[in-house]
Formats: structure tokens, C-alpha cells, sequence
């Protein structure tokens, strides 16, 4: 009967110590010259792959690491469409807010000095009142203290706090 | 695992000394996969500085699906993928197992064969593997000197794990052919 050599995968299966019948193999090297001259190539190619290349990074590698981030960190980040949106639409209702509470007439004499820009504010101002004034008052000063709110957490956690959390790497 | 949390949450909190100590931890896993891809001694530690920032930067997204050194891995992986296509250096894409598709790469790749002055095994050896295809280099890397398994490796480079186990084995079996016709081709001519 010819003898079945062992394939590539057998003997890296073998090497990887993935093999169940490792006693059949052991028995099949000792008589088989061919197989045991290939094992002996694997085992010297993985001696030589598990040598450590070294690795030369500088002293202060860590330090680099940190400095850029701070610097990062420090340039201001340019805004999305959606922040500016957003930041409008707060400006809008804070704008909104201050009418209905102080009244339009109040805020109509301040613009009044400006002379046809003032015209123009006083009439967009006049126009924002008179929405917020149908509002029911208690149901109204509810939803705008809860957006200025959600506007104010919004900002905190997506621009104030990162901001924040590197600054703290100059400590 | 537990270390690795306390260790996050006091980066995430700002903690520099804690930083600098995963820098420590994972700057050999990370040279080593930033080593393997990129040839340009100038550009490796710029490479390595990238992979940090990002790793602080998305420390915050970490959930523990995986080891934390199998996630910064995986960073590496794509931030010297990333470099490599920069670089416009071509990426073998054989994840079908084409057979063949290795060697007629390796036959195609044509870094100056200077290495036969050389008689050290290792660093014939390591000659032999700078010319080897990126996920090769990459998978001969986590799984002989990282020690980690084709699971993790698969995550790491995105293949699936019979194709990293695949890549392994031809990567092996290459190389070992290779070395021995180097040095029955020495024997002829002394």
C-alpha cells in the first residue's frame, strides 16, 4: 500500500495544535522521512515568524499624542446646517419669549431709533407677538422653558462638553 | 475587562495619565499592525500618532462588544488602510480564494529582491513578508506574534474567518517555498 503523505494544511493544522489525532501523527513522522523533513521547514518558518521586529517609536511619542489632540481641541469646530438651524430657531424663540413677556409696544420703542430697519424688526417682532399671544400663557411658557432647555443640553453635551473633556487633557 | 473599563473612564473624564497608560498598553499592537503596512520609516509614527487620536476620540463609542485590543486593531487596520490608499499603493482584493491570485500578485510585485546577501533566516524572512499583500502581512502578524485567533483577526480586517484562516495558511506555504528556493538556489551556484 503507498504511503499518504501529509498535506500542507495537515501539517499547519498539526503546528497550530488544531489536530485531534496528534498521536496518528506522531506515529506517521517517525516512519515517514519525507513528512518529517517538511514539519521541520514549518517549524523553523514559525520560529522565524514569532521573532519580534523591533519597534522604534520616539520617547515622547505619548506626549505628541496628547499635544495634538489639545490642539484640536482648541481650534474651533465649524458648524453643520442643522447647528446653525437650530441655533437660529433658539435665537427666534428667545426673540419670541422677550416680546410676549415684555409686550410688543415695549419692544416696538426700542427699534424705533433704528430708523427703517427698526420699521422692519418692529413689524417681524409684531408678527412673532401675535402667534405666541393666542397661545394659551401657561401652556405656552411651558413649551418654550422646555425647548430652551433641550436647546441648552443639545449644546452641552454636543459642543461645550467634548471641547471641555480635551481642554482637560492641559491639567 | 474590568481594568479596561476603569481605564476608559478615566480617559473619558479627562484623566491624561490615564491616556498615556493605554498608549503604553497598546503602542506595540499598534506598531505592530502600522509597522507591517507602512514602508515609510518618516510616516509610520505619524500613522501610529492617527490611530490614537482616533482611539480618544471614539474611546467615548466603545460598548465592550469586543476586547479593547481588538477594537484599537481594527482601528489601526482601517487608518493604515486608509494611508495605503492614500498613497495610492494598490490593495489585493482576493477574498474569493482564487487560487493562484497570491503567487501571480507576489510574481507581479516588484520590490528589489536585495535580501540574498542575507544568510539570517529571520530576516530573509522578513524581506520575504514586506512583500506580501497588506491583509497577508496583517493576518501573519495578530495571529503569530499578537497570538490572536481567526475570530478576532476576521473582526480586525473585516474577512470572514475561512478566509482569514485561507489567507494564513497560503501565506505560509508561500513563504516556506520561497525560502527554500532561495537556498537551493545558493547551494547550485557555491
Amino acid at each position: 500500500m503507498a504511503l499518504k503523505h501529509l498535506t500542507d494544511e495537515q501539517i499547519q493544522e498539526y503546528l497550530d495544535g488544531n489536530v485531534s489525532g496528534k498521536s496518528w501523527f506522531a506515529g506517521h513522522l517517525k516512519s515517514c522521512g519525507d513528512c518529517k523533513e517538511k514539519i521541520d521547514e514549518y517549524s523553523s518558518l514559525y520560529s522565524a515568524l514569532e521573532v519580534e521586529e523591533k519597534i522604534g517609536l520616539s520617547a515622547r511619542f505619548a506626549d505628541v499624542v496628547i499635544s495634538k489632540i489639545t490642539a484640536q481641541a482648541s481650534v474651533t469646530p465649524g458648524f453643520q446646517i442643522w447647528q446653525i438651524f437650530l441655533a437660529v430657531l433658539g435665537l427666534g424663540v428667545g426673540l419670541a419669549t422677550a416680546v410676549y413677556l415684555i409686550g410688543i409696544k415695549s419692544m416696538g420703542k426700542l427699534f424705533t431709533g433704528l430708523g427703517e430697519f427698526g420699521k422692519i424688526s418692529s413689524s417681524v417682532l409684531a408678527i412673532i407677538g401675535n402667534y405666541f399671544a393666542g397661545i394659551n400663557l401657561n401652556f405656552g411658557l411651558l413649551g418654550l422653558a422646555a425647548f430652551a432647555l433641550v436647546f441648552m443640553v443639545f449644546l452641552d453635551h454636543f459642543i461645550l462638553q467634548p471641547k471641555q473633556r480635551a481642554l482637560s487633557f492641559f491639567r | 475587562m474590568t481594568n479596561s473599563r476603569e481605564l476608559i473612564k478615566k480617559i473619558i473624564s479627562g484623566d491624561t495619565h490615564a491616556f498615556k497608560s493605554l498608549i503604553h498598553d497598546y503602542q506595540r499592537l499598534v506598531c505592530h499592525v502600522i509597522f507591517k503596512m507602512v514602508t515609510n520609516e518618516q510616516d509610520r509614527e505619524d500613522v501610529c500618532q492617527d490611530v490614537f487620536i482616533k482611539v480618544y476620540q471614539n474611546l467615548s463609542k466603545f460598548q465592550f462588544d469586543s476586547k479593547l485590543s481588538t477594537w484599537i486593531a481594527k482601528i489601526a487596520f482601517n487608518t493604515g488602510i486608509n494611508y495605503l490608499k492614500k498613497q495610492k499603493v494598490p490593495l489585493f482584493d482576493d477574498v474569493s480564494g482564487e487560487n493562484g491570485a497570491l503567487e501571480k500578485y507576489w510574481s507581479e510585485e516588484t520590490s528589489p529582491d536585495g535580501f540574498t546577501q542575507e544568510r539570517d533566516l529571520t530576516c530573509r524572512l522578513q524581506h520575504e513578508i514586506t512583500k506580501l499583500p497588506v491583509q497577508f502581512k496583517t493576518i501573519l502578524t495578530l495571529y503569530h506574534l499578537e497570538e490572536m485567533s481567526y475570530t478576532e483577526i476576521a473582526e480586525i480586517t473585516g474577512l470572514p474567518d475561512g478566509t482569514v484562516k485561507s489567507y494564513l495558511f497560503r501565506a505560509r506555504k508561500l513563504l516556506k517555498e520561497k525560502l527554500i528556493a532561495k537556498y537551493q538556489q545558493e547551494e547550485l551556484w557555491h
